[in-house]
C-alpha cells in the first residue's frame, strides 16, 4: 500500500498521523496520541498535533526503507532510534491540499544508524519544515534534501552531536524554476570532542527563482578533534534568477579543521559548446551539464535505494 | 653512537614498541624491515622525540647522553635527523628560508660558523646538485605540490644540508620509481662517513641493493625478531614476511 | 601540542609605543552639543558649507540609536565625556617650517620612528604627522606641488580647495551611513586629504601617523583621497597610541574616489593599544572605511595588517561602479589577550566585468574573538562580475575563537563567485616538521604564522612591511621571501 504516496519502492509506507502498531521486524509505528500512552517517557500528551512516532527498539535494524507520505497541515514526527539501532527513512511531500508546516525529530541513542531523504515535489503550496536531529556517541546520520516543487519551500535542519565519535553528513540539492523560492538553512553543533560532519548542498535556479543557503557550523570550546566541512555550489541559468550564500564558522576550539567554500556561476560556455560540437541540442546539453553539478551531493547517498529513488524524482 | 635498552612505547592506549634493544656504531648503517604495523615508523619518531609518543620503560642513549631530557629541535641540533615518510606541506614558508633557517639554528647550536644569506645560498646550491635538484624549487613552499618523489629529494636536500650525525630514513623508497630511488640512494651513500651512522627503515629489499647495509634487523609485534647481515633482507625477500611468523612462534 | 605558555610569551610583546608625552594642550572640556560644533567649525574657520553640514550630520546622529553587535561586546560609550578637541598649544597659527615645529613633538615622533626631517627625503616619504586633532606638519610638500599632487591635513584643503572638498566629501560616506559615521561627519577635527591630478603617478608614497595623547579624546579623522583619471597613489596610514586606562575612541572615516582609469592603494598598519592582558584599557577602533570605484577602469586596493585595538569595527569595502573596476582587499588581523575584532570587507559590483579579491587571514589567541565579516554582493546590473574570496583562521590556544560569517548575494546570472575558507590551529606535524630540523619551537610558529600571512604582507609596500613583520614578531627575512 502506498498510502498516498507517489514513490514507487519496495517500502514500508505510512500516512502521516495514523497508527500502524508494531511491523514484523520490531519497528513499531503510532499516532503521537496513541505513542503518548503507550512510551509516555518519549512523547508527552500533543495537543492537536497529528504525527508519528517511528520508534526502532534497541539492536533492530530496519533496512527496509520507511515511506511517509507526508502531506498533513501541522505534522509532527518522532524518530526515536534506540542503541544500536538502524533505520532508512523517507519523507514524502508530494502533494497536499494546504500549505504544510512540519517538524521532524530524530533522536539517535549511541550506535544507532539512520540515514534520511526528503523529496519535496509539491505543485504551489508552501512548505516549511524543520529537521531537528541529536546524536549521541557512535552514531552515523546521513540525510539527503531533494527540493524541487512549491512557491516557497523553507527547509531547516540542525544537529546536535552530543556524542563523541558522532558523524553527520548532510546534503541536498534544489531546483528552482519559475518564481519559486528555496531556502536552506543547515545548522551543525559539535558539543564534544571526536565528531566529524559535512554539509554538501547544490542550488540550481532558472527563471525567476530565488535561492538561500544558510549553513552554520558551531564548535563549542570543549569540542576538540573536530571535523567540519561545508561546500555549496549554485548555478544561475537565468538572467532574473537570484541566489544568496552565507557559509558561517563558529569556532571556540582550537585543535579543529573546519573548512567551507561556497560558490555562485552559470554553466561554462566552452562545455555547453563542446557538447553541441559533438551533435548534442542545446538543452539537453544543458540538462546533461546541470545534472553533472548535481552528482557530488547525490554520489555521497550511501543508500543504493536512496540513491535511485532521488535520480527518478530529479 | 646510539643505544636503545629495553624500550617500551605506546600511543595513546595502545602498546607499539615491546622491548627494543638495539646498538649503532659510527660509521655503521642499520637496516630495520617488517611488516606494516610492526612498529617500524614508531621507532623512528621515538628516536627523534614525537611528542605523541610515551615511553613507558627504557632507555635511548646517544653519544653517551640520555635523549629523555630532549626537546626535537634539540635532538636535532645534536644530530639527529628523520626524513620522514610523508613530509608534510607548510605553506607560505618558501624551502631556502626554511632550509636557512634550520641550517643556522643547527650550527649555531654546535658553536659553528652560521651563513649569510649569500654564502647560503651557494652552499645549498652544491646539495642540491648532488641530487640533481632543480634549484627552482627553493622558491617554492614546503613540499606543497610536491610530487611524492620530490617529497622526498626534499627530504634529502635537508639531510645534506643538515649534516647528520645520525640519520634516519623512514620508507625513503615508498612510491619511488627505480631512478628516483637511485639518485636518492647515491645523495645518501654520499653522505656516509666513519664518523656518522644511519638507520634506513624499509619494507622492501629493494633500496638496500643501492644502500647497503651492514646490519639488517627484522622488526615485527614492536620487537626485533631477528638480526643479521645484508644476506638477511635476501632471505627475507625470498621466503616473505610470512616466514617471520614462523620465527615468532619460535 | 605547542606549550601554551610559550605561545603566550611569542604573543605578549611588551608593548613597545607605550609612553605620553608631556606637553600643554589645548582642549574643549568634555561634552558634545550644536555649540561645540560651531566653536570647533569657528576655531578652524571653515567655510559656511563645512557648518551646514556638520550640523546636518549631528542632528541626523542625534537620532539614531547607539549600535549593537551580536560579538562584540563592550561598555555603553558616553558621549558627553568625551572633549572632541584637543590642540598643542603652540601650534595656534599653524607651522611654515619644520623649524617652527614644537620640539617636544618632534621628539615625539622620533621615538615613533616618524621621518619628520628633510634628511629622509631619500626615504622618499611625504609625512602629514597628526598629534591629536590638529595636523603639525607637513613635508615635501613643495615636491610633491611640481606634480601637481595635492597633500595636507583636512583643515588646509578647506581653506585653499574648499571646491574639491565640497564636490567630493560624503559622496562615499554619506553622513547618513551609519551611526559613527554621522559622528564623526560631525565632529571630525582634522584628517588628511589628497588629489593627484590627472594622468599624474604620485613620485611617492604618502603617509600619515596617528596618536591620541590627551586623556579622553576621541579621535575623529576624516581623509579623503581623490585619484583623478589614470592617475596613481599609493598610501600608508599607520597608527600608535600610549597606555591608557580609559578606553579611547577612534571613529574615523575614511572615503577614496577613483576616476577613469585611477588607482588608489590604501595600506594600513594598525598598532593601537590593545588593552592589558586583563584585558582592561585599550582603544575601541570603530572605522567607516570605503573606496568608490566611479568610473571605467578604475581600481582600489586595501591592504591592512591590524593588530592593537581593545575592539575593532571596520569593513574596508569597495563599491565597483565603474564597469571593468577593481577591488582589493588583502587583510591581517591578529587578536590576543580579551581583544574582539569584528572586521572584514564589502565589494558591491554594480558595473560590468568588474572584479574583487579578498585574502583575509585571522589569528586569534588568548581569550580573543576574530570575526570575518564579509559581503560580496552582485546587482541585476554588474554582468560578467568575478569574485575570489580566501578566508583562514588560525587558532592559537583553546580558549581563543574564530568566526567567519561571509554572505554572497548574487542577482546576476553570469557572475563567478568563489569562496573559501579555514579555520584551524598550526598542525603539530608542521610544528614538529620544523623542530625535527633543529628551529627552535618561538621562531618555527613565527615562520609558520608568517607563512600563514603571506599572500597578504607581500601587497603591502616595501617599508610598511618591515614594521608590519615586527608587528607580527618575525624576522623580516622570514617575511619578504
Amino acid at each position: 500500500m502506498s498510502e498516498g504516496s507517489q514513490l514507487k519502492l519496495d517500502a514500508h509506507f505510512i500516512n502521516c498521523g495514523q497508527s500502524y502498531g508494531q511491523f514484523p521486524e520490531g519497528l513499531i509505528v503510532l499516532s503521537l496520541l496513541d505513542a503518548a500512552k503507550t512510551y509516555p517517557e518519549l512523547v508527552a500528551a500533543p495537543e492537536n498535533l497529528t504525527g508519528n512516532l517511528i520508534y526502532v527498539p534497541q539492536q533492530v535494524k530496519i533496512e527496509k526503507p520507511i515511506v511517509i507520505y507526508n502531506h498533513a497541515a501541522h505534522n509532527h514526527i518522532l524518530i526515536v532510534c534506540d542503541n544500536d539501532a538502524v533505520i532508512n527513512i523517507i519523507e514524502d511531500f508530494t502533494s497536499s491540499s494546504d500549505d504544510i508546516h512540519n517538524v521532524t525529530e530524530i533522536k539517535l541513542a549511541p550506535l544507532a544508524r539512520c540515514k534520511h531523504l526528503v523529496i519535496q515535489r509539491l505543485a504551489a503550496e508552501k512548505l516549511h519544515s524543520q529537521v531537528r536531529v541529536e546524536q549521541q556517541n557512535n552514531t552515523i546520520f546521513e540525510s539527503f534534501l531533494l527540493q524541487k516543487g512549491s512557491s516557497l519551500s523553507e527547509f531547516e535542519i540542525s544537529v546536535n552531536l552530543c556524542g563523541e565519535n558522532a558523524q553527520t553528513n548532510l546534503s541536498g540539492v534544489f531546483r528552482g524554476n519559475g518564481k519559486q523560492i528555496h531556502k536552506q538553512t543547515v545548522n551543525v553543533n559539535h558539543l564534544v570532542p571526536n565528531c566529524h560532519s559535512s554539509q554538501l548542498f547544490r542550488g540550481i535556479l532558472d527563471n525567476h527563482a530565488q535561492g538561500f543557503f544558510y549553513g552554520e557550523v558551531e564548535v563549542l570550546k570543549n569540542a576538540i578533534k573536530t571535523q567540519a566541512h561545508q561546500s555549496n555550489k549554485n548555478l544561475l541559468l537565468s538572467k532574473y534568477a537570484q541566489m544568496t550564500t552565507c557559509p558561517q564558522l563558529q569556532i571556540y576550539a582550537d585543535d579543529v579543521i573546519c573548512t567551507h567554500g561556497a560558490t555562485v556561476g552559470q554553466l561554462e560556455d566552452d562545455a555547453l559548446f563542446y557538447l553541441q560540437s559533438r551533435g548534442i541540442e542545446y538543452a539537453d546539453a544543458k540538462n546533461l551539464l546541470v545534472e553533472a553539478f548535481m552528482q557530488e551531493p547525490i554520489t555521497s547517498i550511501t543508500n543504493g535505494i536512496f540513491k535511485q529513488c532521488c535520480l527518478e524524482n530529479l | 653512537m646510539l643505544i636503545v635498552e629495553d624500550l617500551y612505547a605506546n600511543i595513546g592506549s595502545q602498546e607499539i614498541l615491546k622491548g627494543i634493544n638495539l646498538t649503532i656504531g659510527a660509521g655503521e648503517v642499520h637496516a630495520i624491515m617488517g611488516p606494516n604495523g610492526s612498529g617500524k615508523s614508531t621507532l623512528s619518531k621515538i628516536l627523534v622525540g614525537h611528542p605523541a609518543y610515551n615511553i613507558t620503560r627504557g632507555k635511548i642513549t646517544f653519544n653517551g647522553e640520555d635523549l629523555s631530557g630532549f626537546s626535537p629541535e634539540e635532538r636535532a641540533q645534536l644530530g639527529l635527523f628523520l626524513s620522514f615518510q610523508y613530509p608534510v606541506e607548510i605553506p607560505g614558508v618558501t624551502n631556502i628560508n626554511f632550509l636557512r633557517a634550520a641550517v643556522n639554528a643547527v650550527r649555531k647550536a654546535q658553536g659553528r660558523q652560521t651563513l649569510d644569506a649569500i654564502d647560503f645560498l651557494s652552499f645549498i646550491r652544491e646539495k642540491c646538485s648532488f641530487i640533481a635538484m632543480d634549484e627552482s624549487f627553493l622558491y617554492r613552499n614546503i613540499n606543497e605540490g610536491f610530487s611524492g618523489g620530490e617529497k622526498k629529494r626534499n627530504e634529502m636536500v635537508q639531510m645534506l644540508a643538515l649534516e647528520p650525525t645520525l640519520a634516519i630514513l623512514d620508507e625513503t623508497d615508498s612510491g619511488l620509481d627505480i631512478d628516483a630511488l637511485k639518485t636518492i640512494a647515491e645523495g645518501v651513500n654520499k653522505l656516509r662517513n666513519p664518523h656518522n651512522a644511519m638507520i634506513v627503515v624499509t619494507h622492501y629489499q629493494r633500496l638496500l641493493n643501492y644502500i647497503e647495509p651492514d646490519y639488517v634487523h627484522v622488526l615485527a609485534g614492536g620487537r626485533i625478531i631477528k638480526s643479521g647481515d645484508k644476506s638477511l633482507a635476501l632471505e627475507l625477500e625470498e621466503k616473505g614476511y610470512g616466514w617471520l611468523e614462523s620465527l615468532e612462534k619460535v | 601540542m605547542a606549550n601554551q605558555d610559550q605561545l603566550k610569551s611569542w604573543l605578549d610583546k611588551d608593548y613597545e609605543h607605550g609612553f605620553t608625552t608631556e606637553i600643554e594642550v589645548e582642549s574643549f572640556a568634555a561634552g558634545l552639543n550644536e555649540d561645540v560644533i560651531r566653536r570647533l567649525s569657528k576655531i578652524k574657520n571653515e567655510p559656511e558649507f563645512m557648518l551646514k553640514w556638520r550640523l546636518a550630520a549631528y542632528e541626523f546622529w542625534q537620532s539614531m540609536p547607539h549600535p549593537e553587535w551580536s560579538t562584540v561586546k563592550f561598555p555603553k560609550i558616553d558621549f558627553q565625556a568625551i572633549s572632541y578637541y584637543s590642540a598643542p598649544k603652540n601650534l595656534k597659527d599653524g607651522p611654515k617650517s619644520l623649524d617652527e615645529v614644537d620640539p617636544e613633538l618632534l621628539k615625539t615622533y622620533a621615538k615613533l620612528g616618524i621621518p619628520l626631517q628633510e634628511q629622509e627625503m631619500l626615504a622618499g616619504v611625504a609625512v602629514d604627522a597628526v598629534f591629536d586633532s590638529v595636523s603639525v606638519a607637513t613635508t615635501f610638500k613643495a615636491k610633491l606641488a611640481e606634480y601637481g599632487v595635492i597633500f595636507c591635513s583636512m583643515s588646509e584643503a578647506l581653506q585653499k580647495h574648499p571646491d574639491l572638498v565640497q564636490k567630493y566629501l560624503g559622496t562615499v560616506v554619506p553622513f547618513r551611513d551609519n551611526f559613527y559615521a554621522a559622528l564623526n561627519s560631525a565632529v571630525f577635527s582634522d584628517g588628511s586629504f589628497v588629489y593627484i591630478p590627472e594622468g599624474v603617478r604620485c613620485p611617492m608614497e604618502l603617509s600619515t601617523y596617528f596618536r591620541i595623547n590627551a586623556v579622553a579624546t576621541g579621535q575623529f579623522e576624516r581623509t579623503l583621497i581623490i585619484a583623478d583619471k589614470n592617475s596613481y597613489v599609493s598610501y600608508l596610514e599607520g597608527c600608535t597610541a600610549p597606555m591608557r586606562d580609559e578606553n579611547q575612541l577612534h571613529a574615523a572615516v575614511v572615503e577614496l574616489v577613483a576616476l577613469e582609469g585611477a588607482q588608489i592603494k590604501y595600506s594600513t598598519v594598525q598598532n593601537w593599544y590593545p588593552g592589558d592582558a586583563e584585558g582592561k584599557g585599550g582603544i575601541y577602533n570603530f572605522v567607516t572605511k570605503r573606496g568608490l570605484c566611479k568610473e571605467r577602469g578604475a581600481k582600489i586596493s586595501w591592504t591592512q595588517i591590524e593588530t592593537g585595538s581593545a575592539i575593532t569595527w571596520k569593513y574596508p569595502s569597495v563599491v565597483l561602479r565603474g564597469d571593468d573596476s577593481v577591488g582589493e582587499f588583502y587583510s591581517v588581523a591578529v587578536t590576543n589577550n580579551y581583544q574582539q575584532a569584528d572586521t572584514g570587507t564589502k565589494m558591491i559590483h554594480i558595473g560590468k566585468n568588474t572584479r574583487s579579491t579578498i585574502i583575509a587571514k585571522g589569528i586569534s589567541a588568548g581569550h580573543s574573538s576574530n570575526v570575518y565579516r564579509g559581503l560580496v554582493k552582485v546587482a541585476p546590473t554588474a554582468s560578467n562580475a568575478r569574485n575570489f574570496t580566501q578566508c583562514d583562521s588560525l587558532l592559537m590556544g583553546p580558549l581563543a575563537a574564530a568566526h567567519t560569517f561571509p554572505t554572497i548575494d548574487v542577482k546576476n546570472q553570469s557572475a563567478q563567485i568563489e569562496h573559501e575558507a579555514t579555520t584551524s590551529k598550526i598542525s603539530d606535524e608542521q610544528l614538529f616538521y620544523c623542530l625535527q630540523r633543529g628551529i627552535p619551537q618561538e621562531d618555527a610558529i613565527a615562520m609558520i604564522v608568517n607563512g600563514f600571512c603571506k599572500q597578504v604582507l607581500k601587497e603591502l609596500p616595501m617599508e610598511f612591511a618591515v614594521e608590519a613583520t615586527k608587528l607580527l614578531g618575525i624576522s623580516l627575512e622570514g617575511a619578504v621571501g
